[in-house]
């Protein structure tokens, strides 16, 4: 298996944090490895430049009403020929009568599957790295990671195998011990927890990996002296296990509140069919404005979202950060 | 040194031979952008080269066919990929907004001068109604079924077997009786197998001025309500289809998961299914479900903008007057010459499709190539009228157009809304509508117990400033 790095505790401690800086301040010279290590980055660095920062120009969209004047380039367009509108894109998102809905929607799933997706992976890899059966863990670890591989179209048509009103499995099980058919795409009441099943469902096999990968890291040496001293299964989980995961859980923690405003489209828009009856529960932010502008095309509206998204999200991970440095310096993600 | 200048030397002469301008017997090329559902025919690459051999010929302009579906017409109409002439029509490409951004070459007087065949063979008023935007003209229709009729397009065959005859024309409500004797009688489908999209064509008794909230029914012309644009509740007709249709789906006529049904295949033996169409269009065998059927209309014949600009192809405002001269050259042989306008509409003959006579009609009858890899809606191409009547359904167009005189014409003339004040509303309420849309339409729900929410949401969302901004524009042009 790959090895996924994983930024580990100190196993020796340093003397002092002021120690730390003292090290720091010290200039260093250019070495022959820094620029091996360099040019390895160059093609990280490149993607991170054409995809992630010159596409940034495009902010300007949300504070312009774009318009195309023919036999013009695109920039030209956007930049002379398109008139500044200030805040006025901003609005649209308030005129919806479901806006509270909307926000509810968005942060409650992701808070969900925030707690989920702290807690659930870290027990299961846990419990995984204790089978004594190499062979089942890795049947078991491979099992759980298929889901991640599938698209959430394909996901879609599963689900609909099993909860069609009728041709669907579930329903055909309920008819034939003597129930009455559900109507599951027409009853919200059910969904809100089809969905987080069906999401940790996908999600939680790789998350499962990634700190597998890290109790694997962990100096076996210190198991041993546990042992020797005779310390239980559950007091060398608590005692060392947990403590050397904390990094690691933390910085998936503070990226995943990055995400907050942000779903998967797929998730909220495929998986239910884009079924109405279940829109209060299923719209969230990128429904909305996929559904709101599908038919008129408005990159200003959908630009003006994603940035108040972005920054939101911008805004809560430092946050995250700066909490969790609070309560644990070494775990913070910057 | 040397060996650089040697390069730059070869480069420049590879580049200027690639630049150097066609020679003058050279035929003028143009780029089509033309409308595909999905994807592109599998056969464009042949077809195109026979057309460009005939049009070379005839008026030394050969094409580029290129196909787009919705989405991409919009993004690339707005990053100003390069067309000469694209596809441009009321649900599609919208032609309103383009027009009204300057998008289109104004051709009022081009057309007339350079290509006086094409203006005088289609009708003025679809001149000034479809082509036109405030007094200018800005695309070419095509001749196509100019009117919007509402048809049930029924299962002959099966209606008949249990002794129920097929009139011509019905009215909506007519229809249950014909559910319900088929429900007694076949139980493998259900009588009115619906998708999401619902029961297409019911609303267009009303000519939408916004999204599927606000219209103005033609029912209403010569009422004191005419020339109001008003909320779609309020509009009687459509509200009773909706309540019809929410009673069926309660006796269990209707799929009962027809909201969250994407569509109803071609393979499945629908007994009704429904669309806009003309007299004669649905008759005879039909490759969908593989039957019989026969066409019953319901509503209409129905004229305004919105069925007049049913599909209509437009000119890049940023092309030269030559190359708009050569489209609309090409425009006009398919407008007169119908050898032309078959291959286009129909493929090559021989491979895609042959002649065959008709009771002294020449029609022409597909090849199994011709149906699977050159297959797309009449009007995609160019005029439906020119080109030649499929051997399975032989109507006469000019009796088709002689009807049109008695339609019932919007009393809204060419008048088109303006969103562009209003679009944040206009996005809200569209946002609104798309919540219940596929419910109303699969009569899912109960109009009447939802109509408060629907309502308060689209009152919310700006419904009413909408409809003071739509009404004033109105009385501004009708006053003009």
């Amino acid at each position: 298996m790959a090895q996924i790095p994983i930024p580990q505790k100190p196993q020796v401690e340093t003397t002092s944090p002021k120690g730390d800086a003292s090290i720091k301040k010290k200039r260093r010279r250019f070495t022959w490895d820094d620029l091996e290590l360099t040019l390895l980055s160059l093609p990280t660095v490149a993607w991170f430049i054409a995809f992630c920062y010159i596409p940034l120009f495009g902010i300007v969209f949300a504070f312009k009403n774009y318009k195309y004047k023919p036999g013009t380039g695109f920039i030209y367009s956007l930049f002379v020929h398109s008139k500044w509108v200030g805040l006025k894109n901003f609005k649209f998102l308030f005129r919806s009568p479901d806006i509270y809905n909307i926000f509810r929607n968005t942060i409650g799933y992701n808070l969900i599957f925030i707690l989920i997706g702290v807690t659930l992976p870290v027990a299961l890899a846990i419990m995984i790295t204790q089978l004594r059966s190499r062979k089942l863990a890795k049947v078991c670890q491979t099992a759980v990671f298929l889901p991640h591989f599938l698209s959430w179209v394909v996901i879609s048509y599963f689900v609909y195998a099993f909860l069609s009103t009728d041709k669907g499995l579930i329903n055909n099980i309920i008819v034939a011990t003597g129930g009455d058919r559900i109507m599951w795409y027409q009853n919200k009441s059910y969904w809100p927890f089809i969905l987080v099943f069906i999401n940790t469902w996908k999600t939680f096999g790789y998350s499962m990996v990634v700190y597998m990968a890290t109790i694997t890291g962990i100096d076996r040496s210190l198991y041993e002296s546990a042992v020797i001293d005779g310390a239980t299964k559950w007091q060398q989980c608590k005692g060392i296990t947990l403590p050397m995961l904390r990094p690691i859980i933390s910085i998936m923690f503070i990226l995943n509140v990055g995400h907050i405003f942000s779903t998967d489209f797929g998730l909220f828009y495929q998986v239910p069919r884009d079924s109405n009856s279940l829109i209060d529960v299923t719209q969230t932010l990128d429904v909305y404005v996929h559904k709101a502008l599908l038919q008129s095309n408005n990159y200003n509206y959908s630009s003006a979202v994603s940035l108040l998204q972005n920054t939101l999200g911008c805004i809560l991970l430092i946050a995250a950060n700066l909490v969790v440095k609070r309560i644990d310096p070494e775990s913070g993600l910057f | 040194m040397k060996k650089l200048v040697l390069l730059i030397l070869t480069l420049s002469m590879i580049l200027s031979v690639g630049l150097c301008p066609a020679q003058a017997d050279e035929p003028t090329k143009i780029i089509w952008w033309l409308y595909a559902s999905g994807d592109a025919p599998i056969d464009t690459q042949f077809v195109q080269e026979a057309a460009n051999k005939y049009s070379a010929e005839k008026i030394g302009v050969v094409v580029e066919l290129i196909f787009k579906n919705d989405e991409q017409f919009g993004l690339d109409m707005d990053t100003g990929v390069y067309y000469d002439m694209t596809f441009t029509c009321d649900w599609a490409n919208s032609f309103v907004d383009n027009a009204n951004n300057e998008m289109f070459y104004d051709i009022t007087d081009l057309v007339k001068t350079a290509t006086p065949a094409l203006y005088e063979r289609i009708d003025q008023k679809y001149w000034d109604v479809a082509g036109s935007l405030n007094g200018k003209i800005y695309a070419v229709p095509t001749l196509k079924d100019m009117a919007s009729q509402q048809f049930f397009r029924m299962d002959k065959e099966r209606y008949e077997a249990i002794g129920m005859e097929l009139p011509e024309s019905m009215e909506f409500a007519d229809l249950e009786a014909y559910l319900a004797a088929y429900k007694d009688n076949y139980d493998d489908v259900y009588p009115l197998m619906l998708g999401k999209a619902g029961l297409t064509g019911m609303s267009n008794s009303a000519q939408w001025i916004s999204g599927s909230y606000l219209c103005s029914p033609y029912h209403l012309a010569g009422t004191e309500r005419e020339n109001q644009i008003i909320p779609f509740w309020e509009d009687e007709v459509l509200m009773e289809r909706f309540r019809l249709l929410h009673k069926w789906y309660g006796l269990g006529y209707i799929n009962p998961d027809a909201a969250t049904t994407e569509t109803i295949g071609r393979e499945i033996r629908a007994s009704v299914r429904s669309g806009s169409a003309w007299a004669g269009y649905y008759s005879g065998y039909s490759a969908w479900g593989g039957m019989e059927v026969q066409g019953v209309s319901y509503a209409g014949p129905f004229m305004s903008t919105a069925t007049m600009r049913g599909a209509m192809n437009a000119i890049n405002a940023a092309a030269t007057e030559e190359q708009a001269v050569a489209c609309l050259k090409y425009l006009e042989l398919l407008n007169i010459d119908r050898t032309f306008r078959d291959i286009l509409r129909f493929g090559v003959e021989g491979t895609h499709f042959n002649y065959v006579d008709v009771d002294g009609v020449k029609a022409v009858e597909r090849t199994e190539q011709g149906t699977n890899n050159w297959s797309m809606d009449g009007f995609v191409t160019g005029s439906v009228v020119n080109a030649s009547v499929t051997s399975n359904a032989i109507y006469d167009w000019e009796k088709i157009y002689a009807d049109y005189d008695k339609a019932l014409l919007s009393t809204l003339g060419a008048f088109s809304f303006n969103k562009e004040d209003v679009e944040a509303e206009c996005a809200a309420c569209s946002a609104v509508m798309a919540k219940y849309n596929a419910e109303l339409y699969t009569g899912t729900l109960d109009i009447d117990e939802m109509l408060p929410t629907i309502k308060e949401e689209l009152e919310k969302a700006g419904i009413f400033d909408i409809q003071k901004e739509a009404q004033r524009q109105l009385d501004e042009y009708l006053g003009k």
